[in-house]
């Protein structure tokens, strides 16, 4: 799914402080069973969740819900919000490659004219009344975001290198470096644990300050046209940033040339993979989980 | 001619300096190097890949050990040749490793002497324990 949009990006630096706060709750609803009159559980099942809008009538998207079947997607609403739903007679779904394309393109298409809460991967309830009672509990909360999503886009963006071409750069024009690799080269000293070791500390420090200064760099060229990032965690040895900014959507053209700008100016160096739009994913984390009490 | 493939060797070690020291010198050696900074990703990188060899650091991550990383090696495939290295040497681990195949070198390593038994080890491939240094 990462590189459903992989955008074109090589180019420049300036630096940044990484931008802003991340927008993010947790919501976990706890209801009675009362509050509602109870309706039944359809015949065919639960309802399927892909995200949140604003929306004060009935919509429908089409016939394109998780499943295979092509069940038709339409909106629970509770006065202004609305959820984006399709029946489903599964309650739990693996997250094949099928029914994650399958989510996402949902979410894709009301994104095109709505802004959206998207909700995680698999969230099923068993009635369409449950979900108003979720909508009604935290209807305060999911309006709040909604309105600080408003107009806002998400971009993603892993930034790897050429470590082996870095450590070679530091070899030559890391003072400390240079010079114990030359005394222990001098001195025959290169099968010797210590100083392969100590050296290898040397070049691991470096490497570190380094990275974590082309990411500051990143940061710094990219936060005038972001209004939010997040730093996730990098996968594997090769990729020293694995980021996603939030952007508003009228300044998308700027971002894009900001990051290919960046890319430029590092040429080779590193390897910058731009992804997006997306809907906000890394900074709304919402979890819808009905907890079922006993009234008391 | 086709390029002859580089043995691949997954690195387990969880000081990531060390681990990069490793990695150099296996790489100047011409191997292809994985590297794993605890028994998880260990786990991971070798639920999807197999190696050539598997070299392990006795001590890992909170209170892993070397010894889990290679039972989930021989696991999915016993001929695997594992090689572990460890700065406490006890007869206990020394035991255990040579029951279960393991070569063993303590550290600190003799550097030419434990990239000659990689070599040989991954030359006999038949993941039959080499003599590993006493020092």
């Amino acid at each position: 799914m990462e590189n459903r949009q992989r955008r074109t990006a090589t180019k420049a630096p300036k630096r940044a402080a990484k931008a802003d706060k991340n927008v993010a709750e947790d919501v976990h609803v706890r209801i009675t069973e009362f509050p509602v009159p109870p309706e039944p559980a359809s015949a065919q099942g639960g309802r399927y969740v892909y995200g949140i809008i604003e929306a004060k009538q009935p919509l429908s998207f089409g016939k394109m819900g998780i499943g295979g079947a092509g069940e038709p997607v339409y909106t629970v609403n509770f006065q202004d919000i609305a959820a984006i739903v399709s029946k489903t007679s599964v309650y739990i779904f693996d997250p094949t490659r099928e029914n994650a394309l399958a989510h996402e393109h949902v979410i894709e298409t009301v994104m095109k004219t709505h802004t959206i809460i998207p909700m995680s991967f698999g969230t099923v309830f068993r009635t369409d009344n449950d979900i108003r009672e979720v909508l009604r509990s935290i209807y305060v909360s999911l309006k709040d975001v909604l309105k600080q999503m408003e107009g806002k886009l998400e971009f993603g963006l892993k930034v790897n290198w050429d470590r082996d071409r870095i450590i070679e750069e530091l070899k030559d024009a890391d003072e400390e470096i240079r010079r114990f690799h030359q005394e222990i080269t001098r001195k025959h000293l290169q099968s010797t644990y210590f100083a392969r070791m100590q050296l290898g500390r040397m070049i691991d420090k470096a490497l570190s300050e380094r990275s974590a200064q082309y990411v500051r760099d990143i940061y710094e060229a990219l936060r005038g046209v972001c209004v939010a990032s997040r730093d996730n965690k990098p996968i594997g040895d090769k990729m020293i940033m694995n980021a996603a900014f939030l952007v508003e959507r009228d300044r998308e053209r700027d971002f894009d040339a900001a990051v290919n700008k960046i890319a430029k100016y590092y040429g080779e160096l590193l390897n910058f993979k731009y992804t997006g739009p997306w809907p906000p994913y890394n900074f709304v984390n919402i979890r819808l989980k009905l907890e079922r009490g006993t009234a008391s | 001619m086709p390029k002859a493939k580089k043995p691949q060797i997954l690195v387990v070690e969880d000081e990531a300096s060390v681990l990069l020291t490793y990695r150099l010198m296996l790489e100047d050696q011409g191997y292809e190097v994985f590297c794993a900074l605890s028994s998880h990703e260990a786990a991971a990188v070798l639920g999807s890949r197999r190696f050539d060899l598997v070299l392990c650091d006795l001590s890992l991550e909170q209170n892993h050990t070397g010894f889990e990383v290679f039972e989930r090696v021989h696991k999915r495939d016993p001929k695997v040749p594992c090689v572990l290295l460890t700065g406490y040497a006890n007869r206990e681990t020394t035991e255990r490793a040579e029951q279960a195949g393991i070569t063993v070198f303590f550290k600190p390593i003799e550097i030419d002497e434990f990239l000659q038994t990689l070599q040989t080890i991954l030359r006999n491939s038949h993941g039959k324990p080499a003599k590993a240094n006493r020092n």
